[in-house]
């Protein structure tokens, strides 16, 4: 979040780091790429340094991760069944992953990763190719009763196919929107109210009360949005692993 | 769905401190594998929802799949026509049989956050009974 003066939309800004080149292919090194970078360097920290004592009884770091392995094995093993032990390192990685980059962006001056919609779409992106590919795979040709629910009357199913298909494909749309929106207009909404704040001169201090409240709700929303991007990732292995409804 | 994990979590922890003798890992490994049989079994195996999701939460997962339905299709329809020159036509009907999975998958997510409800509350009881025992 940069200083009052400047756009609100200023902080979303991506610029590089480091140019590099692949013939037309441009991999430059942005800002963006060093606060994942720095994500992902926070998450095996935090891990590493947790797990490192191996006490009986956690100290708070190590809590902190056990709690963490414990929420998501909860999660996958409720919403997709015993089968979905296998999948839990993906699932866990992607909580942890959004959820270190939801909460790295609320920290001043520093970069919203997930307030791109690129990013959040590439990781629905991950999550719908991996969840096609495991429902294919599992099922083979049988996946394809996801697109026709038995007990349809045989007269609606060329209307209902076609929306079955489009709806399927509308999935990680929905999920990388919904991490990108809640993101990006919460951070959005920070700033202009902080606008207001130097705008208002003595009668600023409403704003700021405002922008103290509106913080906490944010941190609330970086963890629940990383929390409904493991969840319905779950739903859709669920769906894969399962495809009659 | 958020506090009950935690609340699981503290459950397991005092549980095994109040356990006089500590059973042998291999006894506790099969007690653990029954117990989530059995788990599975009244859950019925992994039955999808969204506790957390109540009120306004499911409201916004509701917009955001209509939008996103909206968005898809209208998207792939502009593409489309552009791609193969039948402007306007695609655009047209993509976008309404986006529009249509937009509303199934909102209607879905409600029927989800419906059941869920459900059966949160009912969980809540049995877990208040069980405590009683």
């Amino acid at each position: 979040m940069a200083a009052g003066g400047e756009s609100p939309v200023h902080q979303f800004e991506v610029f590089n780091l480091i140019p590099i080149k692949f013939g037309k292919v441009d991999l430059s090194f942005t800002n963006s790429s060093l606060w994942m970078v720095i994500a992902v360097a926070a998450i095996v920290l935090v891990m590493t340094l947790g797990a490192n004592r191996r006490a009986l009884i956690p100290g708070r770091l190590q809590s902190l991760g056990e709690l963490g392995y414990d929420f998501i094995a909860n999660l996958v093993r409720e919403n997709v069944g015993s089968e979905g032990k296998k999948y839990f390192p993906f699932i866990f990685t992607l909580f942890i992953f959004i959820l270190f980059c939801n909460m790295l962006g609320m920290i001043p001056y520093s970069f919203s990763v997930t307030g791109q919609i690129i990013v959040t779409l590439a990781l629905a992106l991950t999550v719908f190719i991996g969840v096609t590919i495991i429902g294919i795979a599992k099922n083979g040709i049988g996946f394809l009763r996801l697109f026709a629910p038995s007990g349809t009357p045989v007269f609606v199913l060329p209307l209902l196919i076609p929306i079955e298909i489009i709806s399927y494909f509308v999935r990680p749309v929905s999920l990388s929107v919904r991490l990108f929106l809640n993101m990006m207009v919460g951070h959005t909404m920070l700033q202009v109210f902080a606008g207001f704040v130097i705008l208002m001169g003595f009668a600023g201090i409403g704003p700021l009360i405002f922008i103290v409240v509106f913080i906490g709700f944010e941190f609330f929303v970086a963890v629940l949005q990383a929390y409904i991007f493991a969840i319905l990732s779950c739903l859709y292995l669920h769906d894969a692993l399962h495809p009659h409804h | 769905m958020l506090r009950l994990g935690l609340g699981r979590v503290h459950g397991g922890v005092s549980d095994m401190s109040d356990d006089k003798q500590p059973p042998t890992l291999s006894k506790f490994d099969e007690e653990l594998r029954q117990a989530r049989a059995r788990h599975d079994k009244e859950q019925g195996a992994g039955k999808p929802g969204l506790a957390i999701e109540s009120g306004a939460g499911a409201g916004y997962r509701v917009g955001v799949e209509l939008f996103a339905g909206m968005l898809f299709g209208g998207g792939l329809g502009w593409f489309l026509d552009r791609q193969l020159g039948t402007r306007p036509w695609l655009l047209v009907g993509l976008f309404l049989l986006g529009s249509a999975a937009g509303l199934l998958n909102s209607y879905r997510a409600i029927k989800r956050a419906e059941r869920e409800s459900a059966s949160a509350t009912k969980a809540r009881q049995s877990e208040t009974g069980t405590k009683k025992e």
